[in-house]
């Protein structure tokens, strides 16, 4: 719930930290100056924010860090637009607006005790990582954490500065993968699908979280299918065109829900209900 | 509230009443469009028209000021827009305009996340409905639970044989009769049931188009050469929903540079390749016939889903604006077919489709009734 009675007006924030995760990603540590703004802003795992660039425009983007972490909101960017390029141009002590947190965000609550498998694609990681650093931050309240991921190539993949961590959390299983790896790269090679497979975690009293490109997603559900894991237990969360992200603009709807506003976070077995393009 | 009789000799001294106090709006003959004007004192508006434009933007401003900024040594300074909106009365306008305000009500009256601009216009805003005492022949208020006599806004009138029959709806209203009470008498029986007379004749000459269901509709999303038939001529250039007055759909847009500038939100429109289209170019609207499919569930299915009604007033200014003479009513008819609830066949319809007469025949031949129109 935003703390903003003018809806469509952001509050100021201020970028702490900023740096490249890859040579088109960079991550932003950013807080909010006004202290009661800060203090209401309260997201949880996977929810979104809307971040500005006074005069170049908003862009919806998640919120990677856990709500754990209340030093400062993590966002990775990727360079591809206009604010998006904009925002690459910034650094610590520039200004952004941010307006949020919005949307439905993963229902943590309710996988207490359950083992989660987080497979995630390239930029997709983003908004998977707040679950997982919610899980190893809340170590006891979740049982084995498998994680999937995978990039295009090793300079591709993002959080590298987190896996000598997750590496040593116990009870997490960390698979990391390209599809193409170079002369310094020794880890999986393979696409995230089949490295899934090879890995073929055990759908019993586990959730399954993915997040990457629209290719990746298809496969993965497909190979959850055939692992036994019922579209319950299958979660996602959808990006798509937003101007408002509060449900009103119009364009992000599938069927009679907003990703914005209702998701972005939807189960297998919710996307299989709707009809929808997304 | 209170039923009064206002003649029509009358009607400009109550009009110059409302001019002097507040700003009024109403039906005005333009250069190339009609549209909802200010009007000035001793002007008569175009009461018999149906505007080719709807009084959306009165309401739903066509751009509108989010907030302004400026970056200063200490930070930067942002200034939240307008929020209070200018009172206003919009005079005229038809029944199927003013339902139109209800439904954009629903989505914007959010108690958790209004907005605040579109609700400080519309509260500063009282609304004289002019109740419909003939109808096009694009006209179907009836088919979505209309009526041309539907009492809906602030003030009620109907002109009955040369005189108005007046209803104050709401306490704002009330307040405009009453601040002129000496221009209005008493309304007796007999007025009132020649308004319900009137009213009736209308909607009886008026087809009546039977739509499916929102649940029904929704299934047809899987039936791409439905809509791909459908939307063969379209040209996705958005007149329809430009002249929509429900249609609510915007943009938000900077202007200025990084230091100084302003943010805008403006009426957007889904026939419009751009209005999906996300960073990095994943479109789920690619094709024109999924952006026509998306206006038509909206409307049909996803909002009445939602809010309980159908986001269409039946106004048939789609229908007249068309430069392709697309007719949403053969998509409410052609749906019924593919769902098996009419044995009307789609083909059959949309070949039909050129020989139909999608003027209206409302306006005035007559150049002494238009208006000044240079306001």
């Amino acid at each position: 719930m935003t703390s903003a009675t003018k809806t469509l007006v952001p509050t100021i924030a201020t970028i702490i930290e900023a740096f490249d995760e890859t040579p088109d990603v960079k991550t932003f540590r950013v807080k909010i100056d006004d202290e009661a703004a800060a203090a209401a802003f309260k997201q949880r795992p996977g929810q979104v924010a809307e971040l500005s660039v006074f005069g170049a425009g908003e862009s919806v983007i998640s919120i990677t860090s856990s709500p754990t972490q209340t030093e400062y909101l993590e966002f990775s960017i990727k360079r591809c637009g206009v604010v998006t390029d904009y925002i690459h141009t910034m650094g610590a002590g520039d200004k952004l607006g941010i307006r949020g947190p919005y949307g439905n965000g993963f229902p943590v609550e309710s996988w207490k005790g359950k083992n989660l498998i987080i497979i995630g694609g390239g930029i997709g990681l983003a908004p998977v990582r707040s679950v997982l650093n919610y899980a190893i931050d809340n170590r006891d309240d979740f049982g084995h954490i498998t994680l999937v991921y995978g990039a295009r190539s090793p300079e591709d993949l993002v959080f590298k500065w987190e896996y000598e961590r997750w590496g040593a959390v116990k009870d997490l299983d960390m698979n990391i993968t390209v599809d193409c790896g170079d002369d310094k790269w020794s880890g999986k090679v393979g696409f995230v699908p089949t490295i899934l497979k090879e890995v073929a975690p055990s759908p019993e009293n586990a959730i399954a979280l993915t997040c990457g490109p629209p290719i990746m997603i298809k496969f993965v559900l497909q190979d959850l299918a055939e692992m036994n894991f019922t579209p319950e237990q299958i979660v996602t969360t959808l990006e798509g065109k937003m101007q408002c992200c509060v449900g009103l603009c119009g364009r992000c709807n599938i069927g009679s829900l907003f990703i914005c506003k209702d998701g972005p976070v939807f189960t297998l077995a919710q996307l299989n209900s709707l009809n929808g393009d997304f | 509230m209170v039923t009064k009789i206002l003649s029509a000799g009358n009607l400009q001294a109550w009009l110059d009443s409302l001019v002097a106090a507040y700003q009024v709006y109403a039906p005005v003959e333009g250069e190339g469009a009609s549209s909802f004007k200010k009007i000035a004192k001793g002007q008569m508006p175009a009461m018999d028209i149906r505007t080719d434009t709807p009084p959306k933007g009165l309401i739903f401003k066509q751009v509108e000021k989010i907030l302004s900024f400026e970056v200063n040594p200490d930070g930067i300074t942002v200034i939240p827009g307008d929020e209070n909106g200018t009172k206003k009365i919009v005079f005229g306008i038809r029944p199927c305009d003013s339902r139109s305000f209800t439904l954009t009500d629903k989505p914007f009256f959010d108690p958790n996340l209004p907005e605040n601009q579109y609700m400080g216009h519309r509260n500063a805003s009282a609304l004289v409905t002019t109740a419909c005492t003939s109808a096009c022949r694009t006209c179907f208020c009836t088919s979505i639970g209309g009526a041309p006599d539907e009492k809906t806004g602030d003030v009620w009138m109907m002109d009955i044989d040369g005189k108005y029959l007046v209803e104050s709806l709401t306490d704002k209203g009330e307040e405009l009769i009453k601040a002129n009470e000496g221009l209005f008498s008493d309304a007796s029986a007999d007025d009132e049931a020649a308004a319900k007379r009137i009213g009736e004749e209308v909607a009886n000459s008026m087809p009546k188009i039977n739509i499916a269901d929102a649940k029904a509709l929704d299934a047809l999303f899987n039936d791409d050469a439905f809509w791909q038939k459908l939307t063969d001529k379209c040209l996705s250039c958005g007149a329809c929903t430009f002249v929509c007055p429900t249609c609510y759909c915007f943009d938000v847009r900077d202007e200025g540079n990084t230091r100084k500038g302003e943010r805008y939100r403006g009426w957007d429109s889904c026939m419009f390749y751009q209005y999906n289209r996300a960073a990095g170019g994943h479109n789920p609207r690619e094709f024109h016939w999924k952006r026509m499919r998306q206006r038509m569930l909206h409307k049909f299915s996803y909002f009445p889903e939602k809010y309980g009604d159908i986001d269409c007033v039946g106004c048939g200014r789609c229908i007249r604006s068309c430069p392709v003479s697309y007719d949403l009513r053969d998509f409410l008819e052609g749906s019924l077919a593919v769902t098996g609830a009419a044995p009307v066949g789609f083909e059959k319809e949309l070949s039909d489709v050129d020989t139909k007469d999608r003027s209206c025949e409302i306006k005035p031949a007559d150049e002494t009734v238009k208006t000044g129109g240079g306001l």
